[in-house]
């Protein structure tokens, strides 16, 4: 625990200076703001914008958490599909490998076609980024459980169902953990994504209206937004993992 | 001639080329402790296996009277449950409401000097606890059968001594009837009332030594310090040659 809080430190101090050099170099060469704002100008920005931020941030967080949750829902069923089958896994897996090569920016303008321009082809969006570590680190998290404490349960007659809830669903949270934290911090972008292709609320669509008209501090305080909220919602996560995972040591 | 509680009859197992089990016979009775001893590979496991169903042997057959309980080289314990929900665990598979099973196990707690530890998680829990938690969970899953694949082969040598003392004092008390696996000669002369010497693979049973007969009446707890120990450990340890 101190070793991680420590470790905070080195890219704190970092961003800092960074931030400092930022002002002085803004001040010293006199950059106009439609070019590159200042910190302090965009720290304004975001104070004089931020009951319309947070507006559009819920819109964005909505999406997210309804897409992360479909997500989650839909990777225990395929993981849990390949898992009780071998053939399945033999033919999906190598599938959704090839899936992820996809680009995303040439499905989600097509998803806008499809859908419309409401909460439903931004949903779909992050569900498509989101899914994937999900399920690829639940199938390993089945596929570590150990053998000889499988063979227990079959010795004990456990139905399937008994063995999932018992043995392979507690083996694999760490994995599914893992796994949900890479899809936290997508889930963000993902959603912005969309909206920026088109859409009347969120996070993306401010800034892509600060963007048109020049407001180049407003965009800015929009991004670092962004940035704190994917920071706290991995804090938020570390959190719940603790939480469920209240255990220590392995079979 | 009564039934045996548990028969093996000509089993041969072979894992794709290679022969490791030949034609293996043996029975345990009622209230014995028969031992399995033999070099490390030599299919001790896959008896045990073969005996609980996880796999299946190429020939002969198996006869287990009533409902085994095993055992298995690691404890296998679950660090996400405590002690109490780990030991009842067979239970509530099967089927069994978590309060009345809780109600079955309390009171071999204090046999099993666990006392103390129910709700206590695994890595709370030292190496000896580990194996008697595992060894109550077998027990409470069992009927009366035990098979107990080297129950203290992951323990330091002292704690060793004091568990194999304690399983003497259980077995008797609750009258186990016990097939056990070590390679341990001393162990298994300490505790068995026979042992059976397997040879290396593909392993057939070399010798069968009576230690009833040989250490007469007197209790197992004494059997280290009788000068028929010696004799038998040597002649186990021909047998192995
Ligand atoms: N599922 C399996 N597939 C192929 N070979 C196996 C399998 N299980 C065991 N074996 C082999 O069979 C032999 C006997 O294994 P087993 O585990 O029964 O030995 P053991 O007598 O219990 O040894 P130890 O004392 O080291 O536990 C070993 O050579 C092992 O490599
Ligand atoms: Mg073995």
């Amino acid at each position: 625990m101190r070793k991680e809080k420590n470790s905070f430190i080195y890219p704190l101090i970092t961003i800092l200076a960074a931030v400092i050099v930022w002002e002085i170099v803004v001040r010293v060469f006199k950059i106009p703001s439609y070019i590159l704002p200042g910190p302090l100008q965009v720290l304004q920005a975001f104070r004089g914008d931020f009951s319309l931020i947070m507006h559009h941030a819920g819109a964005t967080l909505w999406e997210g958490a309804v897409g992360i949750g479909i997500s989650v829902g839909l990777s225990v069923l395929i993981a849990v599909w390949m898992d009780r089958f071998p053939l399945v896994k033999k033919t999906v897996y190598p599938l959704l490998v090839i899936s992820q090569t996809v680009p995303v920016m040439a499905i989600a303008p097509l998803l806008i076609i499809w859908f419309g321009f409401g909460i439903a082809p931004k949903i779909i969006l992050v569900v498509v980024m989101c899914f994937f570590p999900i399920t690829v680190n639940l199938t390993d998290g089945f596929s570590q459980v150990d053998r000889d404490c499988l063979n227990m349960f079959r010795v004990w007659k456990a139905t399937e169902g008994q063995i999932y809830r018992h043995l392979k669903f507690p083996c694999a949270l760490p994995y599914f953990f893992s796994g949900l934290r890479i899809s936290v911090t997508w889930m963000l972008v993902a959603a912005i994504l969309s909206e920026w292709l088109g859409g009347d609320r969120g996070i993306g669509v401010y800034m892509l209206r600060a963007k048109q008209t020049y407001a180049l501090d407003k965009v800015f305080a929009a991004v670092i937004f962004v940035v704190l909220m994917s920071l706290a919602l991995i804090g938020i996560l570390n959190l719940i993992r603790r939480k469920v995972i209240y255990w220590n040591g392995t079979i | 001639m009564t039934e045996h509680k548990l028969e093996v009859n000509r089993i041969r197992k072979q894992f794709g080329e290679k022969e490791i089990l030949s034609d293996i016979s043996f029975y345990v009775d009622e209230g014995e402790l028969v031992t399995l001893l033999g070099p490390s590979g030599c299919g001790k496991s896959t008896i045990m296996n073969i005996l609980t169903g996880i796999l299946e042997a190429d020939a002969g057959g198996i006869r287990v009277e009533g409902k085994v309980g095993y055992m298995q080289q690691k404890d296998l314990l679950l660090p996400w449950k405590t002690c109490m929900e780990n030991v009842i665990l067979p239970d509530l598979l099967a089927g069994t409401a978590k309060a009345e099973a809780e109600n079955r196990a309390a009171p071999f707690f204090t046999k099993f000097q666990l006392e103390g530890y129910e709700r206590r998680y695994p890595n709370e829990m030292s190496g000896g606890m580990r194996q008697r938690a595992s060894l109550l969970r077998t027990f409470l899953s069992s009927g009366d059968v035990l098979l107990l694949d080297e129950p203290f082969g992951a323990v330091d040598s002292i704690t060793r001594g004091s568990l194999q003392q304690w399983l003497i004092g259980v077995s008797r008390e609750l009258g186990l009837t016990i097939l056990l696996i070590t390679h341990d000669i001393e162990e298994a002369i300490l505790l068995s009332d026979r042992i059976l010497v397997l040879s290396d693979k593909p392993s057939r049973i070399r010798d069968e030594v009576m230690l009833t007969p040989a250490f007469g009446d007197g209790k197992k707890e004494a059997r280290q310090f009788d000068p028929v120990f010696l004799e038998l450990k040597k002649r186990i340890l021909e047998d192995l040659k």
